[in-house]
């Protein structure tokens, strides 16, 4: 008896002991099984793409570090953030909350692109395929970069993946121009390999115009100027190829039908009712009983509202006072009409895209730096079409300085809430005079930068010093 | 079944037999057995039976005969031949001519007692025949009869009556009565009951007894649960706390967490929620691990659980908890042995009783303070103050701000006095062989919030079968519903504000319905709330939970001393969880009505296989010996669902195809499994010297590759200094024990598959439509392991004054190292933080428990005091000397901060100075362009500016010591309980502070605020009224920190116990009725709803914050309890 209960429990501990401990994940997908087939490289690199829509990067932070801090926008009603306040009134600091989100949610984006361009090789695929993918991680690689070197400066560059916790984690600061030249290097190799357009379910996807239109911006805010009249030149001259244009109508350009339409080079993409919405119409739209939840946050500054020349057909566009539906009639203080969709599934759930570049966008970066090139005649061609889709009489008979400050302007109106004002005035060197010269009383030199979060310096002190003022 | 057999222990055992030979035996032979017209007492050998047996143990024949002729054999195992095989064949045939030829041959007498048959081997030699030994028996004996009662005077049924110094005995029937036939006057009868003294009584001429029994008051015979066994309290060696089932029934309680509240020395509990169906959150001798868990294990009639405070287990139906503390006590549980583990016993059947009792309360419950608030013309005064400071017009005018009279109590809209309600049946009994308890409860609590409401039925069924002397099988079954509807208890500033937070806030000019009988939408001030009697009435958040906890156990006694036992178990949870708002709530009106469905299913299993061996060695050596392979696992599932934009609020949640908007749908699979080796050797020398050495090997599937068995082993000594003869010589102690343990522990709470790097879905839009991508979320750590903590415990049990006073006292110190902490990570890595093994924390504390008998007699006064304290601090961060931590809220990123050197649970922010008064230096202070009325901080690091750096730590949310007395007076039959709890020097981030004295207009505020800074009320504590866009919490600040002390009266309860002659008229074995109230009154300078808070539940670094917080209740109770 005994002998055979002594059997029982030793079958009973071999049977069962030897799987019972072994960690089985069936709801999630292990690193090991993944990198392995064509779909994979094609999820790997969409999970890039997340980043561009997600919170830390164009459907939040950039918002008030591109925009809040400027004479655009000012903090409305709704905001509930300290940190955006800071923003706003240029008290922030390193602990800053959304320059926090921003920060890491950028790198997590760099980390991203970093497992595509070292996994996505060692797949084998259809090779064009394979070249996109990895010009799309490039040109996301270089976007994000972008954002960091100009509103951090110096930034540690990291190309290759955090693999492991024996990684040296505790990376220093690279001199921005060192960045600088990545990102041209990175937009150099997307611009080869990515082809001249997208078509069906790869639409929204980078493509070969989006790259020379952003290498365009790189090298206008580096002002080498005839390098990027050259490329968006490119642009403009391959508009055919690329099927870029200027819509007919200001207002046309926002229309959620128009998302992939002529005017669209490069969008953070947003869909509503499949969780992918997004929250920018909330956040502009008033405090409301009708139209749906808004939290009246991102407010047009009575500045930018003022400062349109007569018959511009943008003001009409850009805002709106008044909302109408089933009967009922509200008004309210001017708000921001760009983002606004009216066939969303909730005001936090939005269809609009946010634009990272326009046609529009091009054209007046080329008319920019031809008249820094002292190609001022020239450059009236492009300003004008601008102008003249505003239903505004063409500009003319400017120096190359009066030139400079219109193009400012026009760049204020025809681009204003699509996260371009900041670096504007802080690439033409005008940010802190602007700005204090409308009354703000706390901005200082220092303030081109943003500072680098005491997070990450507390746990990587290799990121000392911080940057200046802060 | 009323003949159970309370003769000496060398008889107790009736066969040797075993289960195989049962079935082998009525399989093979094909035994037939009948009878028929039986009778009883004298002449039981007349009685007439059949029994057909071939080749059959003569143990078998017995025990067949015992079933079908109502007799019962007793016998010394040893010298009975019960091996010996026979082979009978009667047809009705007296039991006498049966029993003459099946034991005349094996030279076996026997004597018959009442029901019993006495079987004796004759001596060598002894060849007397055995008509004459019935002779002996047979004539006319002294008939005894009598009660037997107990120190209360009532009846004892089971209670055993013996012949002193022969076999002869009966136990008293269910009315405490017992009749025995006896030799002579000269017997002595032996009166016994377990956990009363024996009484002998010298028969004389009596021939009526009525024998009342005292308790045994010394305790020492107590039986204590430990893990996978129970000793002797005397020969405890760790540190356990026990709580028997009168103190659990003191309070009417709706978890099990709640029973241990104030009642054990080293525990402490913490209601986080008052809502119906509510959590506790249970710290055993302080918080070791910072990001694991901190709850400790529980271990439900051998079923090892975690996190099993909540109410889907009966209060009602716990016999006992015992609280493992020391390392000692809680390393046979090993890598779940951390941090403490609650033991709990459900009620099983006694032998010879048949009970059922029935047990009801009704309530009444009642919010313990309102929170006092601006009415809507104060309210009105401080818009418009606070905008005209802010350089903006006012609001209203002011014939408005006079018009507007006190406006809306939105506290009163959304409060509600509710009731509470219980019914408990239970049914228990048993003879010797089978013992059952079943029980059915319903319990049913109304929140005190409109709409809240939580219930509960259970059944439960124990049973306990001897099948043979050897073999014996259990089980335990319960099957629990439980129903809730809970309301939001968000603590946004957002759409998914709670009830309460919004009731606080919402302005209390606005009434709660329109003209037209709509719901005011929202706030009409800055802040962004719902209507908060929209929010609790018109959203539904239910949960149904279905559980399924049971095990079967079986024990078989291999030989002597060594048992083996087999023990089954699942646990089985089926959550669903149905949300909807409707479009009329600020919740869903931008969703057009939303719904939600979770469905979570959780199948758990259970093998535990035992051996113990005891021996006693020369009388003196006591060995107990165990050791065993364990193994559990678990798989759950989650899935939801949910949708939007429904055309009406009609068929909400439970047509969600209906709605025009389908949102994705989630889910998610988890499993664990754990494999163990345990063993432990309990020795005492005399019961003198006691030694005991336990250890656990846990492998488990949390833990990474590399790791994946840990090793915990503790060893304790006690030394019983009342043995020894200079102790005995005081005459002081009844009993003197010093105890020692050192140990190790483990804690493997990090949840599943951490140790793996993972990939994690995202999606993102690509022409309109959703693409999805993975990216790596998780770095691998391999070497990912348990936490360990290393505990020493030095404690000392005392009684004195004849066992009148009890003392128990412990000192310990743990450490805790490897600690599961989420290293933080630069973020430039594109990741957050990785679990690693790192860091270190300390609890070091004392312990005292001390319970007395006052006064004994007819008036009682019993007391009970336990007090604690714990000292905690972190040692070690893993190279980082602090790291921000604490949930956030709203404006606020982190409330807290982890710090070296400095316990968990501080809170961080600025240090409020006063208030700048008109002609101070402002220019020159650390905040130049305040103006006078605003707020002065302290600038701590002295650099000229209040910036983030001048955050510090503001206090801290654990207390320096907590305590509970229990004052116990009765007479007669009335009873009078006072339990007073309480908890000193521990702070609570008062939140909901920040808000309401905000003092911009944006929402509303409290009264406090009437005394805010103005050019003529230079107040120093509140500032000036302000609009600014910033109004509202940025910084955890000083002010917000309040003392979390108190003292309260937790229970007191009048009871009356109706007397015997009542109890007898009414045919009831007991019946008390009684009123008790909870929560009656509290000292406490805490300004808040309650000073028990803490909203963030379990969250180890966010305890002690009180933000819109469910508020806390007195509840007034009136119930009955009856026993049939």
């Amino acid at each position: 008896m005994k002998t055979k209960i002594g059997i029982l429990v030793i079958g009973l501990v071999v049977l069962t002991g030897c799987d019972l401990l072994k960690e089985k994940p069936e709801g999630f997908i292990a690193p090991a099984n993944f990198y392995k087939t064509q779909g994979d490289a094609i999820a790997a690199v969409n999970a890039v793409y997340d980043v561009v829509s997600s919170q830390g990067v164009y459907n939040n932070c950039m918002w008030w570090v591109t925009d809040m801090s400027t004479d655009d926008v000012m903090a409305g009603i709704g905001v509930n953030n300290l940190s955006i306040l800071q923003i706003d009134q240029y008290t922030h600091g390193p602990l800053n909350n959304r320059l926090d989100l921003l920060w890491q949610t950028t790198f997590d984006g760099i980390n991203r692109a970093n497992q595509v361009i070292d996994r996505v090789p060692g797949i084998s695929m259809d090779v064009t395929l394979q070249n996109r993918i990895l010009g799309e991680a490039k040109f996301l690689r270089a976007l994000f970069y972008f954002n960091l070197v100009r509103l951090f400066g110096d930034v540690p560059l990291l190309t290759t993946e955090t693999a492991s916790l024996a990684d040296d984690l505790k990376v220093s600061r690279t001199p921005a121009a060192s960045v600088y030249t990545q990102i041209i290097q990175d937009l150099t190799e997307a611009e080869q390999a990515l082809p001249a357009t997208m078509t069906s379910d790869d639409l929204g996807r980078a493509t070969q115009g989006a790259a020379k239109a952003l290498l365009a911006k790189v090298h206008l805010t580096m002002k080498n100027w005839s390098l990027a009249a050259a490329k968006a030149k490119e642009v403009i001259d391959n508009a055919g190829a690329y099927n870029y244009g200027l819509w007919t109508n200001y207002s046309d350009a926002f229309l959620t039908v128009n998302k992939y339409g002529k005017e669209s080079v490069f969008s953070a993409q947003f869909a509503s009712g499949i969780q992918e919405g997004s929250l920018m119409m909330a956040y502009t739209i008033p405090r409301n009983t009708i139209i749906g939840t808004g939290y009246s946050s991102f407010v047009p500054t009575t500045d930018i509202l003022n400062s349109y020349e007569p018959g511009d057909d943008r003001k009409v566009a850009t805002y709106f006072s008044t909302f109408s539906k089933a009967g009922k009639t509200i008004t309210f203080s001017p708000a921001i009409y760009k983002y606004f969709d009216p066939a969303a599934v909730n005001t936090l759930d939005a269809s609009n895209n946010y634009p990272i570049i326009r046609y529009a966008d091009v054209l007046l970066m080329y008319a920019e730096a031809q008249n820094e090139l002292g190609q001022t005649a020239d450059a009236y061609t492009y300003v004008n079409q601008i102008r003249t889709r505003a239903k505004l009489p063409p500009l003319a008979n400017l120096s190359q300085t009066d030139f400079r400050d219109a193009l400012m302007n026009e760049r204020r109106w025809e681009l204003c809430f699509e996260g371009h004002r900041w670096f504007d005035l802080v690439r033409t060197g005008t940010l802190v005079s602007t700005l204090r010269a409308k009354g703000n009383a706390n901005i200082q030199d220092f303030h081109v930068l943003y500072p680098v979060p005491q997070r990450d310096i507390d746990v990587n002190p290799n990121l000392n010093p911080q940057n200046n003022g802060y | 079944m009323k003949k159970s057999l309370p003769i000496v222990n060398a008889v107790l055992t009736i066969m040797k037999i075993t289960l195989l030979q049962i079935i082998l035996s009525v399989g093979v032979s094909g035994m037939a057995i009948a009878s028929a017209g039986l009778t009883f007492g004298q002449g039981i050998l007349d009685n007439v039976l059949s029994i057909n047996a071939e080749n059959k143990k003569l143990g078998g024949i017995l025990e067949e005969i015992e079933g079908s002729a109502q007799v019962k054999f007793t016998f010394n195992p040893k010298t009975i031949p019960l091996d010996q095989e026979l082979s009978v064949n009667f047809q009705n045939t007296t039991l006498k001519e049966i029993l003459d030829s099946l034991l005349q041959p094996l030279s076996v007498n026997y004597e018959v007692s009442g029901s019993y048959v006495i079987l004796r081997k004759l001596a060598e030699g002894e060849k007397a025949g055995l008509s004459a030994a019935i002779r002996k028996t047979y004539p006319p004996v002294i008939v005894v009869s009598g009660t037997v009662k107990d120190e209360k005077d009532q009846t004892l049924p089971g209670a055993s009556i013996l012949e002193k110094g022969t076999l002869n005995g009966v136990s008293t029937d269910a009315s405490g009565k017992f009749s025995i036939g006896i030799l002579d006057e000269k017997s002595v009868l032996v009166f016994s009951f377990i956990g009363y003294e024996s009484q002998e009584v010298l028969v004389a001429d009596k021939t009526e007894f009525t024998i009342t029994l005292q308790p045994d008051v010394k305790k020492l015979e107590e039986v204590v649960v430990v893990g996978y066994g129970a000793v002797k309290k005397s020969d405890l060696t760790g540190s356990v706390s026990s709580i028997s089932e009168d103190k659990i029934k003191l309070t009417p309680i709706t978890s099990m967490g709640q029973a241990l509240q104030g009642r054990a020395a080293g525990v402490q509990v913490t209601q986080t929620s008052f809502q119906p169906g509510g959590g506790v959150t249970i710290r055993i001798r302080g918080g070791n691990s910072i990001q694991g868990g901190n709850e400790p294990l529980y271990v439900i009639d051998g079923y090892p659980t975690y996190n099993e405070s909540g109410p889907s287990l009966n209060p009602n139906d716990i016999a006992s908890i015992e609280i493992l503390k020391d390392a000692s006590a809680t390393s046979i549980y090993g890598a779940r042995g951390a941090n403490g583990v609650v033991l709990i016993t459900t009620k099983r059947g006694k032998a010879g009783q048949s009970n059922i009792t029935f047990e009801t309360y009704q309530g009444v419950q009642q919010v313990r303070r309102e929170i006092p608030l601006l009415n809507a013309t104060e309210f009105a005064g401080l818009v418009n103050e606070a905008n005209v400071n802010a350089g903006k017009a006012p609001v209203y005018t002011d014939a408005q701000v006079a018009g507007f009279g006190k406006g809306t109590n939105w506290q009163h809209e959304v409060l509600r006095s509710a009731p509470i309600r219980n019914y408990q049946l239970n049914f228990s009994g048993g003879s010797e062989n089978t013992r059952y308890s079943i029980s059915g409860n319903y319990f049913a609590q109304d929140g005190i919030i409109t709409n809240s409401n939580f219930n509960r039925a259970s059944f439960r069924i124990n049973l306990d079968q001897k099948i043979n002397s050897k073999f014996k099988i259990g089980n335990n079954l319960t099957l629990t519903r439980t129903k809730s509807n809970d309301v939001l208890n968000g603590v946004g500033e957002t759409t998914s504000a709670g009830v309460i937070s919004s009731a606080l806030q919402f302005s209390p000019i606005l009434p709660v319905y329109n003209p037209d009988g709509t719901y005011v939408f929202q706030n009409d001030r800055g802040t962004i709330i719902g209507n908060p009697v929209a929010t609790a009435r018109e959203i539904t958040n239910q949960t149904t939970a279905v559980r399924v906890l049971g095990n079967v156990f079986g024990e078989y006694e291999l030989t002597k001393g060594l048992v083996f036992r087999v023990n089954l178990g699942v646990n089985t949870q089926m959550n669903s969880t149905d949300f909807y708002a409707p479009r009329t709530t600020l919740r869903a009106s931008a969703q057009q009505g939303l719904a939600t469905i979770t469905d979570t299913r959780t199948m758990e299993w259970l093998n535990e296989n035992t051996v113990t061996y005891t021996k006693t060695i020369a009388e003196k050596h006591n060995l107990n010996l165990l050791a065993g392979y364990t193994m559990q696992g678990a798989d759950s599932r989650v899935v939801t669902a949910s949708a939007q934009q429904f055309s009406n609020d009609v068929v909400q949640f439970n047509d969600l195809g209906s709605a025009s908007v389908a949102n994705f749908p989630t889910s998610a699979v988890t499993d664990w499994g754990l494999a163990s080796y345990l063993a432990r050797v309990n020795y005492n020398f005399s019961e003198k010297y006691l030694v005991t050495l336990t250890t656990r090997a846990d492998g488990s599937s949390r833990f990474g590759a590399g790791n994946k068995y840990g090793f915990f082993p503790s060893g304790s000594v006690a030394w019983r200094l009342s043995e020894e003869q200079f102790i005995k010589n005081l005459e002081v102690f009844d009993d003197l024990k010093l105890r020692g343990s050192y140990g190790v522990t483990g804690n493997q709470e990090i949840g599943q598959y951490q140790s793996l790097s993972a990939l994690g879905s995202s999606g993102y839009v690509f022409n309109n439509k959703k693409a999805v991508g993975y990216q790596s979320v998780r770095i691998a750590n391999p070497d990912l392991r348990w936490e360990t903590t290393n505990q020493l415990d030095i404690g000392v049990d005392m009684e004195l004054l004849r066992s009148r006073v009890t003392v128990t006292a412990d000192y310990y110190y743990k450490k805790t190292n490897d600690l599961l902490l989420n290293v933080t990570l630069p973020w430039t890595s594109g990741y957050a933080s990785a679990l690693q093994n790192l860091g270190s924390v300390e609890n070091k504390g004392f312990e005292l428990a001390i319970n007395s008998y006052n006064t004994v007699g007819a008036f009682k006064w019993n007391t009970a005091l336990n007090f604690s304290l714990n000292r905690n601090k972190v040692l070690d961060l893993g190279g980082v000397n602090q790291i921000f931590s604490g949930q956030g809220l709203a404006k606020i990123v982190n409330s807290g901060v982890l710090q070296v050197g400095t316990p968990l649970n501080n809170f961080f922010g600025l240090v409020t100075n006063g208030i700048f008064q008109t002609g101070d230096n402002i220019a020159g202070s650390a905040q130049p362009n305040a103006l006078p009325g605003d707020r002065r901080y302290v600038d701590v690091n002295g650099d000229g500016a209040i910036t983030d750096a001048d955050r510090t730590i503001l206090g801290n949310a654990q207390p320096k010591f907590i305590g509970g007395l229990t004052n116990n007076f009765s007479y007669k039959g009335v009873e009078l309980i006072i339990f007073l709890q309480g908890s000193y020097g521990n702070n609570i981030f008062n939140a909901n502070r920040l808000w309401l004295e905000n003092v911009a207009g944006s929402n509303n505020n409290s009264t406090a605020v009437l005394n805010r800074w103005t050019p003529t009320n230079p107040s120093n504590e509140i500032p000036r009224a302000t609009a600014s866009a910033a109004g509202g919490a940025n910084f955890v600040i000083s002010r917000a920190i309040e003392n979390g002390s108190y003292l309260r009266a937790k229970v007191i309860t009048l009871s009356y116990s109706l007397q015997p002659g009542v109890l007898k008229t009414l045919r009831l074995k007991n019946a008390k009725i009684y009123i008790s109230g909870q929560n009656l009154f509290t000292i406490t300078h805490y300004t808040g709803y309650d000073p028990e808070v803490s909203v963030f539940g379990q969250d180890n670094l966010s305890m002690g914050t009180d933000y819109g917080t469910y508020p806390s209740t007195k509840t007034y109770l009136m119930g009955i309890n009856i026993g049939l």
